[in-house]
């Protein structure tokens, strides 16, 4: 559903991104990873016509976007970056209404929508008439997804949205962006430097070096099939095979066989069960059974299955 | 071929345009009568041809073109123009009786103006440093001096509105100058350490500055006005020096104060915390760490005042006080243009020297800290 | 309590009274001032004066606003930002040159006059009015600046919702400071034949009559602390307004 076609931009005699190729396909999220330089804000900056591309088609829902009026196309796109860059002298709800103004809503369901976004980003109802200056960084980053939610668009595009705050809001908002992506079904460009981040996220990931894509897969397919070194080394070298155990949930690989002590959920990743392991001091750790009815067990040997 | 430069290329257009269309300089033939302007292309074929020649290179230069080029040829062409001014007055009073009067026309004011642009583009362009738009100013003002020198300038009306009054103008310069030093330096003595104050009892400021943001808001004819009734009744001198004196010393407080002030609160508080942990007493902070270190905002504030002080004298001639005032409104009131230029240059001339010469002091005191 | 302590309240009333009831004070500076016939200033009434006075700033203020608002705008743009350094140096080395000068300068060009003064005026209060919406505009913030295209703003859209409102307060300070200081130079402009507050001042220390000096120089002092006040309150209430961080 975006489809990016040959796609280059340089700046001088330096190629920014070169000759890129690849499809997004609706609903899907998508992670773009890269070290720094690798043009993964740039690219992403093409999707908005922040940054018009020096060559190729960008295509959404078929349509190129270069066809489509500037304005038009980014009322459309939803967009959120590190800095957030709320209006510092509008009220949080008047920087979540921006678009929907923008775009004629009629007022009562602009107020509405608002109340809605505030509610899914968990945020409290009185935050509407507070300011920019008076909330935290994780809460003014909750007022950006929102501002970029506001008008439903189909495609959500982040540059680093939560590079700049500490890991337990971090992990906070992770996953409320994966509950909203898991309800909303939008289509999601999120580019990221942090290759763990990615993995929990993404549905998909396009690896990107030097302006050119070097991967594009599953994470799975990253981890179990990295395209070369650099892939194999950027998606944690030595560490691949813990990644991996992030990956996998217990429920894939559970015995059973019952054991005592306190039960761990199916749910769990792989990793944390070894982790578990590790503390407890035990090879074998009881599993929670999903129905309800007879746990089993998951044991070491069961990991390197 | 667009240009690359286009702050350069609209530069140079209009300084070709002001040229073209306007007059380089006036002849009259006496001097109660304006003049005639003439056309900077009826000068001397030899100088009308190199500032062509230069024109386009920096035209050239202005399409593509490395900024050090472009500094190099406006300086060349910002000098032969002036020398072009001073030839072609030279020139045309060559025939001319004694009561002929040459001077400046607005095209001459212009396009040099256009010109000094350009300069100052190039040297932004190259990001320039202090040392180096120092060497350019000294390269152009020794350049116009040693044309002074010369006897270029000589048949210009303003040059011999100068050579006639010469004695009297070196008095007021020299008055205009005690005035401003005398003034800034009283500023400073009671400026200063009531800023220390300040800084000491913030709770005190509101009220100073405020009364000090008062007298600033007061238009200066006006605080000259209002200051000669009590003198006089007191019977100091009513209009002279002295409420001149006065009134500039109080114009200049507030940048003083405020500057004073802003310089000792802006130390860092870490590193008073440290001296005094050190066991360094307070009158040690003072002097060694909080003066030095708000010495450049100080500066800043001195340099505000100091420019400030220069031109507010200019008014202080209209109550009695001397300086090159007296030849701005003494040429207004008889409309020679060539007197008032006789007091007004000058000053502007000081005031960005002084400005120029305190920036740098700042700077210096600066990158000494940093 | 603290409203009838606020100084604007009882300077605004003292201005008008000057302006209106100057003859009242007549024995007042008769006694002060024997030599003097007539005491008070009769060449002009102060409401003439001033009048004169304040359409000359009022003018040149709205003019140098516009315009320095507008070349602020173009060198904040991208296809403009070539021209900033310039305008910025400029707008600097400009008001090193002490206003009186450029007004005596403007009399060569312009004559006598009305048209000196007001283009003065104009020309020297473009300077601080630019340098400050360079300033201004030029400090919204780039995230916020990047924010609002992103969201589909239009240009237009984005200067007048975005940076304009942003660079307001910065904006308005300029226009303050080049107020105050026309007010001034604009008595100055009596000397070159501008109607003024300045006639009287600049008569009386002519002629010697102290008295006027006073007078007129009680005026224009009064005028300049009234609208500086009110340009204080009315950035108070900008920034009110505009709350930012």
């Amino acid at each position: 559903m975006i489809e990016l076609d040959h796609v280059s931009k340089s700046y001088g005699a330096r190629d920014s991104v070169s000759d890129l190729s690849f499809t997004v396909d609706k609903g899907a999220f998508c992670a773009v990873v890269g070290p720094s330089g690798s043009g993964k804000s740039t690219t992403l900056r093409m999707i908005n016509r922040l940054i018009e591309p020096g060559a190729g088609r960008i295509r959404i829902n078929g349509e190129d976007i270069g066809s489509l009026p500037r304005e038009a196309l980014r009322r459309r796109i939803g967009y959120a970056i590190q800095s957030v860059g709320l209006f510092p002298h509008w009220s949080i709800a008047d920087n979540i209404a921006t678009v929907p103004r923008l775009l004629k809503w009629p007022e009562e369901r602009v107020q509405q929508r608002i109340d809605e976004l505030l509610s899914l980003l968990q945020l409290n109802p009185a935050t509407r008439d507070k300011f920019p200056h008076q909330l935290s960084g994780g809460q003014q980053q909750r007022i950006g997804v929102a501002r970029a939610l506001a008008a439903d668009p189909e495609v959500l595009l982040m540059d680093e949205p939560f590079g700049a705050l500490d890991p337990i809001t971090r992990e906070a908002l992770r996953r409320e962006l994966s509950r909203i992506h898991q309800s909303t079904g939008k289509t999601i460009l999120f580019v990221t430097h942090d290759i763990d981040e990615a993995l929990q996220l993404a549905d998909v990931i396009a690896v990107l070096r030097d302006g050119k894509l070097v991967q594009y897969g599953t994470p799975m397919q990253l981890l179990l099939q990295p395209a070369n070194d650099f892939v194999r080394d950027f998606m944690g070298g030595e560490t691949l095979g813990l990644k991996l155990l992030a990956l996998r949930q217990v429920a894939e690989r559970v015995k059973p066989e019952p054991v005592p002590g306190e039960p761990i959920a199916p749910e769990t990743s792989l990793a944390e069960a070894l982790s578990q392991m590790v503390l407890r001091r035990t090879s074998r750790l009881p599993v929670r059974s999903a129905g309800g009815g007879a746990g089993g067990s998951i044991g070491l040997s069961d990991l390197v299955a | 071929m667009m240009p690359r430069h286009r702050v350069l290329f609209v530069l140079v257009l209009a300084a070709i345009a002001c040229c073209a269309l306007g007059g380089f300089v006036n002849e009259a033939p006496n001097r109660l009568v304006s003049g005639q302007p003439i056309m900077l292309w009826q000068a001397d074929t030899g100088l009308s041809v190199g500032l062509a020649i230069l024109a386009a290179a920096l035209l050239a230069l202005s399409i593509r073109g490395p900024a050090i080029a472009a500094l190099i040829v406006g300086t060349a062409g910002l000098l032969l123009l002036v020398a072009a001014a001073g030839h072609m007055a030279t020139s045309l009073t060559a025939g001319a009786p004694p009561a002929a009067r040459v001077s400046l026309g607005w095209a001459f004011w212009a396009s040099g103006f256009c010109l000094a642009m350009s300069v100052v583009d190039a040297l932004q362009r190259m990001r320039a440093g202090y040392l180096r738009v120092l060497a350019t100013a000294l390269v152009i003002v020794g350049a116009i001096v040693a044309l002074v020198f010369t006897g270029t300038f000589d048949a210009l009306s303003i040059a011999r509105e100068y050579v006639a009054r010469r004695g009297e103008f070196a008095a007021e310069l020299v008055r205009h100058c005690m005035l401003v030093a005398i003034a800034v330096l009283l500023a400073v003595v009671i400026g200063a350490p009531l800023g220390l104050y300040v800084s000491r009892r913030p709770q005190r400021s509101s009220g100073i500055f405020g009364a000090l943001n008062l007298l600033q808001t007061i238009p200066s004819v006006a605080l000259f006005g209002i200051l000669i009734a009590p003198l006089s009744a007191l019977g100091v001198g009513g209009i002279g020096a002295v409420p001149a004196i006065i009134a500039l010393v109080l114009y200049s407080l507030l940048p003083v104060v405020r500057n004073t002030e802003a310089g000792i609160v802006g130390v860092d508080p870490g590193v008073i915390d440290a001296a005094r942990g050190m066991g360094l007493t307070s009158a040690q902070i003072l002097w060694r760490i909080e003066l030095p270190l708000g010495l450049p905002v100080f500066l800043a504030g001195l340099r505000i005042v100091t420019v400030q002080a220069i031109g507010l004298t200019i008014v202080a001639a209209l109550i009695g006080a001397g300086g090159l005032g007296s030849f701005v409104f003494q040429g207004i009131g008889q409309y020679a243009i060539d007197l008032v230029l006789l007091g007004a240059l000058p000053t502007i001339g000081l005031a960005l020297a002084a400005d120029f010469v305190l920036s740098l002091l700042a700077a210096f005191f600066e990158r000494s800290r940093a | 309590m603290r409203r009838l302590r606020d100084p604007l309240l009882w300077l605004l009333p003292l201005l008008l009274f000057l302006l209106l009831g100057m003859p009242v004070l007549r024995p007042l500076f008769a006694a002060a001032f024997p030599g003097t016939t007539p005491p008070i200033y009769g060449d002009d009434s102060f409401l003439a004066l001033f009048l004169s006075h304040a359409g000359y700033v009022a003018l040149s203020s709205l003019a140098a606003a516009v315009i320095g608002i507008g070349l602020g705008i173009v060198a904040t743009r991208e296809w403009g930002a070539e021209f900033r350094p310039l305008l910025e140096a400029l707008a600097t080395i400009g008001q090193t040159f002490p206003p009186v000068a450029v007004l005596a300068l403007a009399v060569p060009a312009f004559g006598y006059g009305p048209a000196p003064t007001m283009i003065a005026l104009t020309l020297y209060g473009i300077l601080p009015i630019l340098k400050n919406a360079l300033a201004g505009i030029g400090s919204v913030s780039p995230a916020v600046r990047e924010a609002g295209e992103a969201m589909g703003l239009t240009p237009f859209q984005r200067l007048r919702d975005i940076e304009l409102p942003l660079a307001a307060p910065t904006i308005l300070a300029g226009i303050r400071i080049s107020v105050i200081i026309n007010i001034g130079t604009a008595a100055i402009g009596s000397t070159v034949g501008a109607v003024t507050l300045g006639n009287p001042i600049i008569g009386g220390l002519v002629n010697g009559k102290v008295a006027y000096v006073l007078q007129g120089a009680l005026v224009v002092g009064v005028f300049a602390i009234v609208t500086d006040l009110f340009f204080e309150r009315l950035g108070r209430r900008l920034r009110r307004f505009a709350a930012r961080d």
